[in-house]
């Protein structure tokens, strides 16, 4: 029971987090990943009523996701904008574009304008695992969840042993050798910025069409920022990374729980992935002292 | 600095082309949105003057926005991707409102809660300036994390400690009315934290342009090798600025609670982190010009709010606005340093195969807006 609220939580945080470890490797931390989220989030829901239903919805997700990142590189990559601008601006643009949408589309209906309903997605029915130990948490997820376990070992392959994982690796530790194999740094910031996108949004979607069945302004509440976390204090690599986001993850459940059935004050725990990133941060600069001379000093 | 004219006309273009690109979108969200776009986009650009009291709310929250855009200023001028005023804004407030509360009326309680709020500012600038001085750790993440931790501190003290009996959400107590900061007139009357703001930008242009120390804390903003060759204390300064930025953005946080909201408010200062950016990158990093660009923010800030009450638009049109602004100038002033620097290519930081790649990091670098992280991590290093 506890074990399915986990990977459910868990689910969009590890799918950005992903991501985010590939733009992070190609030299761009994405500060924009919440916004993207919260994009997908938004398309998904609106579109999950429509008559293209919770699929379509999913779809949606994706084609936000990408757009916004499509955004962030172009204002990157095409216009020469810091990524951190270009991040924060991707988050308020879509931060507000989506309020302003809900709104518009609530407008109609005479809806509150807070909030809106989605078509969940189908959950995956595997009745045959019910009542099992352990495997019980199997029987009755999402499908975003399965994409989630199923895309992770995917991942670590791709990232490892292909040759566009190998290029993204490279682009942001030595960028001069990526174009000497051949190959356009741009291009492989481009993908990976894209690649970052899609998964981010369909992490989004995973928020508003299974975790939950609405759309809320501003409900991805720090998300994109946990996934951040994740990659960094998951040392930039990528199981580590699904470690770190899981992790958070549970925390996150626990927190759900603690608020839900108890006044225990719950900030401290919701606190603790920036916390504890500040603090692996903090070790990593003092692991990479300890160690000089590294690169030509 | 100095731009050659020749090459203004495209850059006003394209300024004139993206400020039309601006206005068309807004004009096709309020067409969803309202039932009289027109009416809305004008009440949008006079709403701020709709009202005596919508002066002083527009200038009160330029004001808030002086300080942050100052801090943001001192800390893109050197080179650090400081983003943390957003959560240095509520470490002070915190830390004002806690001495407000706890000293009550006495005459000592304002000047010793602002001191307070500074104080929590320097602290949680501190932090990252250490990390990124000493440990060679990427501000920018620090700095964001450290966001969210002063958020979820803010509420959990102000939710466990500070909520009065049968609040139904959560706040504190209101302060006493001696320490709320006054305003000047009537219809419009003026804030005196207007007259904070500006000091504090002016200030920091001084800082920045007839100090000693400001002039060694631009040539770390241009150059750190420079910077060393010189015999600076890079690391120093560095921290240095981090905790002054941070001093100023705790003191907005004051002046937010004592100026506005008179009391601890979860979620009383969102944004007003970033809204600084928005008004530092206006300000081409000069703190001097901040208040204007804070003041013209400010102004279509106000149009929004005044907007969701004319005509139900939700406000947050304009962050839609406010991110298509930062891309726009972040974009501008990159190609500005491109030009400023490529005639005398004279920073030798940078690897000679850079020529070759066209992505904006390995360009030539720009002091203001693209601290090379190569840089940076290279300081410790050379020392130890």
């Amino acid at each position: 029971m506890y074990l399915a609220g986990i990977l459910e939580v868990a689910t969009p945080l590890v799918l950005a987090a992903l991501g985010c470890l590939l733009t992070v490797r190609a030299g761009v931390d994405n500060i924009g990943l919440e916004g993207m989220m919260l994009g997908g989030a938004f398309g998904a829901a609106a579109v999950s009523t429509t008559f293209l239903g919770p699929w379509g919805g999913l779809a949606a997700a994706v084609l936000v996701g990408a757009a916004l990142a499509t955004l962030l590189a172009w204002s990157h990559l095409g216009l020469g904008a810091h990524f951190v601008l270009a991040g924060i601006a991707v988050n308020l643009v879509a931060a507000g574009g989506t309020v302003t949408l809900l709104y518009a589309l609530n407008r109609g209906s005479g809806g509150g304008s807070n909030a809106l309903e989605s078509r969940p997605l189908p959950t995956v029915g595997l009745s045959f695992l019910d009542g099992l130990p352990v495997l019980g948490a199997f029987a009755d997820l999402s499908p975003l969840t399965w994409l989630a376990i199923v895309l992770v070992p995917l991942f670590v392959k791709f990232y490892f042993d292909t040759r566009p994982g190998i290029w993204i690796r490279a682009v942001g530790g030595n960028a001069s050798a990526v174009v000497e194999a051949g190959v356009s740094p741009l291009r492989v910031k481009w993908g990976a910025m894209l690649a970052s996108g899609v998964l981010a949004g369909v992490a989004g979607a995973q928020l508003s069409l299974a975790t939950t069945h609405t759309f809320v302004r501003d409900m991805t509440q720090g998300r994109g920022f946990i996934a951040l976390a994740a990659v960094y204090l998951g040392l930039k690599h990528p199981v580590g990374t699904v470690v770190a986001a899981t992790l958070f993850g549970a925390f996150q459940a626990l927190t759900t729980v603690l608020q839900v059935r108890t006044e225990f004050p719950t900030d401290p725990i919701s606190a603790l992935p920036y916390v504890a990133t500040v603090l692996a941060l903090a070790v990593a600069g003092l692991r990479s002292l300890r160690r000089p001379a590294v690169a030509g000093a | 600095m100095r731009v050659a004219r020749s090459s203004l006309s495209p850059s006003v273009l394209r300024l004139a082309a993206g400020v039309l690109l601006a206005f068309v979108l807004i004009l096709l969200l309020f067409s969803v949105t309202s039932d009289q776009p027109w009416r809305t986009l004008g009440d949008l650009f006079t709403g701020a003057v709709s009202s005596p009291g919508r002066i002083e709310q527009w200038l009160s929250y330029s004001s808030f926005v002086m300080f942050t855009g100052a801090s943001v200023c001192l800390a893109f001028r050197i080179g650090m991707f400081a983003i943390g005023a957003e959560g240095q804004v509520l470490v002070g407030a915190l830390a004002a409102g806690l001495v407000a509360l706890a000293l009550g009326p006495s005459g000592a309680a304002l000047p010793l809660a602002l001191a307070a709020a500074i104080a929590g500012g320097c602290v949680w600038g501190l932090v990252p300036g250490l990390m990124k001085a000493y440990l060679g750790t990427d501000e920018i993440v620090s700095t964001l994390m450290l966001n969210y931790v002063a958020t979820f501190l803010f509420a959990f003290v102000v939710k466990e400690f500070l909520l009065p009996p049968g609040a139904g959400f959560p706040v504190s107590s209101f302060f006493d009315p001696a320490l709320f900061l006054p305003s000047f007139g009537q219809a419009p009357a003026i804030p005196v934290v207007l007259l904070l703001g500006i000091l504090v930008c002016l200030g920091s242009g001084l800082l920045l342009s007839r100090t000693g120390l400001g002039f060694r804390l631009r040539v770390v903003g241009e150059s750190q090798r420079t910077a060393l060759a010189n015999g600076y204390s890079v690391r120093r300064l560095i921290c240095l600025v981090f905790v002054i930025s941070g001093g100023i953005a705790g003191a907005a946080g004051a002046v937010i609670g004592f100026g506005d909201t008179h009391r601890l408010i979860i979620g009383m200062a969102t944004g007003i982190g970033f809204d600084g950016v928005l008004v530092a990158l206006l300000a081409v990093n000069r703190p001097a010009l901040v208040p204007l660009t804070a003041l013209a923010y400010g102004y279509l800030r106000t149009g929004g709010d005044v907007i969701q009450i004319t005509a139900g638009v939700p406000r947050d049109v304009v962050v839609v606005l406010q991110g298509l602004l930062i891309i726009g100038l972040a974009a501008l002033l990159r190609q500005r340093e491109r030009r400023r620097r490529s005639p005398l290519a004279d920073d030798p930081v940078e690897p000679v195969t850079a020529k070759s790649e066209p992505g904006p990091e390995l360009g030539a670098s720009a002091p203001s807006l693209v601290p090379s992280t190569q840089e940076v991590t290279d300081v410790p290093r050379r020392h130890t």
